[in-house]
């Protein structure tokens, strides 16, 4: 599958239309592409334009690179069970060569892809012609040897490895070591370690399936390895706990090295106090100091040397909590929102409704809520940061509580690994903000 | 009265969850179900020590009461025989019938069909238990439910405290258990090993789930619901005694001048023996998931 390259128009907006429902958003380790997946099983790659000294203020936009079905939907005849298509993570791999690797999976299937380019072709063949065409033997009268020839560039995606039929539950998180060679793939009660050249075996490394599933309390919600230890990773459970595991204390790693836990408050008990407390990410530092959580309600930044706390809490949308019984009537309550740290590790990044997305630094305990929208998103726009007002006296261009859209939901951000540069996906619509978006903490 | 009505509208609200994800496209999700099953017994809880209490105020009124056996004790020494997400759908099916009258009767006036066909020993329902720390169950869960009522757009009294005793309460319970979590289903077998009157209790929740049933759009036939009769008990017992008065005034025929008669106590002993005869299919079932 491939597509020609078309850069978008200078002034177009920075927002592109997805006919799905983006389902993930990752940058690659340099920031130069960026993954999409949706539901619909597509995955969109977006490169940036190399800075053109032509048009300083142009600062490398992203433009669409390769856009190809990645999973179809699929139907287990055992169970009688559809398999959904929808794109649940996107990993890259580290760069070794000219192509690059991602890693696409839905809820059964983990896929790696192959992205390569093509800017040449072979030319003067002796037995086929410019179309390819067999030649008349007869016309051909002398040698030449085919020379490769420059051609517009085309991006080539091809499956290289198909890793299937090792999860029973659903795939929540997929994760790279970084030796390069091992990911590990999570659901909902195990955890299989796989090498990346190997599809049909994995190992299982954690499972806290019981024996009687009737004595089920917990499950896994996400897994990351850490950034440089290849040993450890840590995964997070529906019950508020993270769990730092070291592959070296034991194949099976149920026994965790460390259990990170915050004991419940009790003023805040009520009947959601569980679904509220289940984390849906987890994310180390870049420095791998640090671990980033989110729940419903809060990020927590916690210290890997420091298990019974997190060293940070910060509240993303606390007006909510008077409003979890209606919340968990449609279904909001159960909405699982990604963060993500800055490049530094200074500042932390998550998705609310209303398509307000919150920004903390953790120097500065300043934090910005801010709008991804159609209006904000014409090119050089400032964002303008939007307060959401609780009761108190109300500002002008204040939104109140009960006229957040609760269908807009920023589930899916991710942060550029070294400069401010943010994808946000809003429902079918990526935005992507540079720049200038930490001017306005205030 | 409104903390009962909020915790049953809760409930109906999980049931329909559990049962909505049966049809749901990918699959049953173990997480989304697991969540919900942990509100469902929450709410469940506080609704049944809503009634209790109501039932120990008509006790104390009417001078009936006889005293509960001392020391009830937690363990669960039977297996659990509820099933758990994957097997709530199947259930909700049943219990669907105290949610909502908005919901699809299929399932539910096939499973009074069954109550009917097959009458079932009844459940008594866990007063004993409830007794234990009534008096932090009445503060916990009046705050709990208050806290829950003011979900519903009323602004929560700020000064009010959340129901830390009715959470230590539960969490009681659950420690008192060997499981960690124990199913809703542990105590309720516990109690079924005693024989306790049972009048006023399942009087008092007969009337509302019985006015629930009557509710409900008329029965579309057996053929929709994919339970058998054999099941249903373990069903009721799973559910608590909520559902076991419905189950006891569905052979006289069900009429909402239910508080008038009183259902004969049941037989722990029976119900926990049908009970346990139906372990098996659930855990095969629950296993093949």
């Amino acid at each position: 599958f491939s597509k020609r390259i078309a850069p978008l128009p200078p002034d177009s907006d920075s927002s592109m239309c997805f006919t799905d429902i983006i389902s993930t958003v990752e940058f690659n380790q340099t920031g130069e592409l960026l993954a999409t997946g949706d539901k619909g099983g597509r995955v969109v790659i977006f490169q940036r334009e190399p800075e053109s000294k032509n048009e300083p203020n142009c600062q490398g936009e992203y433009n669409v690179y390769s856009t190809f079905q990645s999973h179809e939907p699929e139907f287990d005849y055992l169970k009688s069970l559809e398999i959904e298509e929808k794109i649940n993570k996107i990993r890259w791999l580290p760069q070794q060569n000219a192509a690059h690797f991602l890693l696409s999976t839905n809820d059964k299937t983990i896929k790696l892809w192959k992205v390569s380019e093509r800017d040449k072709r072979p030319e003067g063949y002796n037995l086929k012609d410019e179309e390819g065409r067999l030649k008349d033997l007869s016309t051909v009268t002398s040698l030449q040897v085919p020379v490769l020839k420059p051609m517009d560039l085309m991006v080539e995606v091809s499956p290289r490895r198909i890793f299937a039929n090792a999860h029973t539950y659903h795939v929540n998180s997929i994760s790279v070591n970084s030796d390069c060679e091992t990911y590990m793939s999570a659901d909902d009660l195990r955890i299989n370690l796989w090498h990346l050249a190997i599809t049909d075996r994995s190992f299982n490394i954690v499972d806290i399936k019981p024996a009687n599933m009737e004595d089920l309390t917990e499950v896994i919600t996400a897994a990351e390895f850490h950034p440089y230890h290849c040993n450890l990773f840590v995964y997070s459970s529906s019950k508020g706990t993270l769990r730092l595991c070291d592959m070296r204390a034991s194949a099976l790693c149920d026994k965790h090295s460390k259990l990170f836990e915050e004991p419940e408050d009790p003023s805040n008990r009520s009947f959601f106090s569980e679904i509220i407390s289940s984390i849906s990410d987890v994310k180390f530092s870049h420095s791998g100091r640090y671990l980033l959580t989110r729940d419903y309600l809060t990020v927590k930044v916690w210290d890997l040397n420091m298990e019974n706390k997190p060293i940070e809490t910060y509240q993303v949308h606390d007006y909510l909590r008077s409003k979890l019984c209606s919340l968990y009537e449609n279904d909001c309550i159960f909405d699982k929102f990604e963060c993500a740290w800055n490049g530094t590790d200074s500042v932390i990044m998550t998705g609310a409704y209303n398509n307000f997305f919150r920004m903390f630094d953790r120097n500065t305990k300043r934090d910005v809520t801010l709008e991804a929208s159609r209006e904000s998103s014409k090119p050089r726009a400032v964002l303008k940061p939007r307060r959401v007002c609780t009761g108190g006296k109300r500002r002008k261009d204040d939104i109140s509580v009960d006229s957040l859209d609760f269908t807009k939901k920023i589930l899916h951000t991710a942060w550029h690994p070294a400069e401010n540069i943010i994808a946000i996906a809003a429902t079918n619509n990526l935005y992507i903000f540079q720049d200038k978006v930490n001017s306005e903490v205030h | 009265m409104e903390f009962k009505v909020e915790a049953h509208r809760i409930m109906s609200i999980s049931l329909g969850k559990i049962y909505n994800s049966r049809v749901q496209r990918g699959g049953i999700k173990l997480h989304k179900n697991l969540l919900v099953s942990l509100v469902l017994r929450s709410a469940r809880q506080v609704y049944l020590s809503d009634y209790y209490q109501g039932v120990c105020l008509n006790a104390q009124t009417m001078d009936t009461a006889q005293p509960w056996p001392p020391g009830e004790t937690m363990d669960s020494e039977l297996d659990e025989n509820d099933s758990r997400e994957h097997e709530l759908p199947h259930e909700v099916g049943s219990d669907v019938r105290t949610s909502t009258p908005e919901r699809p009767g299929s399932p539910v006036p096939a499973l009074l069909n069954d109550a009917v066909a097959a009458p079932q020993p009844v459940a008594p329902p866990q007063l004993p238990s409830r007794r234990c720390s009534n008096a932090a169950a009445r503060e916990g869960e009046a705050n709990a439910t208050r806290e829950c009522g003011a979900l519903g757009g009323v602004e929560s009294d700020s000064d009010t405290p959340s129901n830390p005793p009715a959470a230590s309460f539960c969490r009681k319970r659950r420690s008192c258990e060997k499981m960690t979590t124990p199913p809703p289903e542990s105590p309720l077998k516990k109690i079924k090993q005693q024989q306790q009157p049972t009048a006023t209790t399942n009087t008092t929740t007969t009337t509302t789930t019985t006015t629930a049933a009557q509710e409900l759009p008329p029965p579309v036939g057996d053929g929709e619901e994919e339970m058998d009769t054999s099941n249903v008990s373990s069903l009721i017992s799973i559910f608590g005694s909520s559902f076991s008065g419905l189950l006891g005034k569905e052979s006289p025929a069900s009429e909402p001048g239910a508080e008038d008669s009183e259902p004969d106590p049941p037989s722990g002993q029976i119900c926990c023996e049908q009970v346990l005869k139906n372990i098996a299919p659930w855990s095969t079932a629950i296993v093949a998931f």
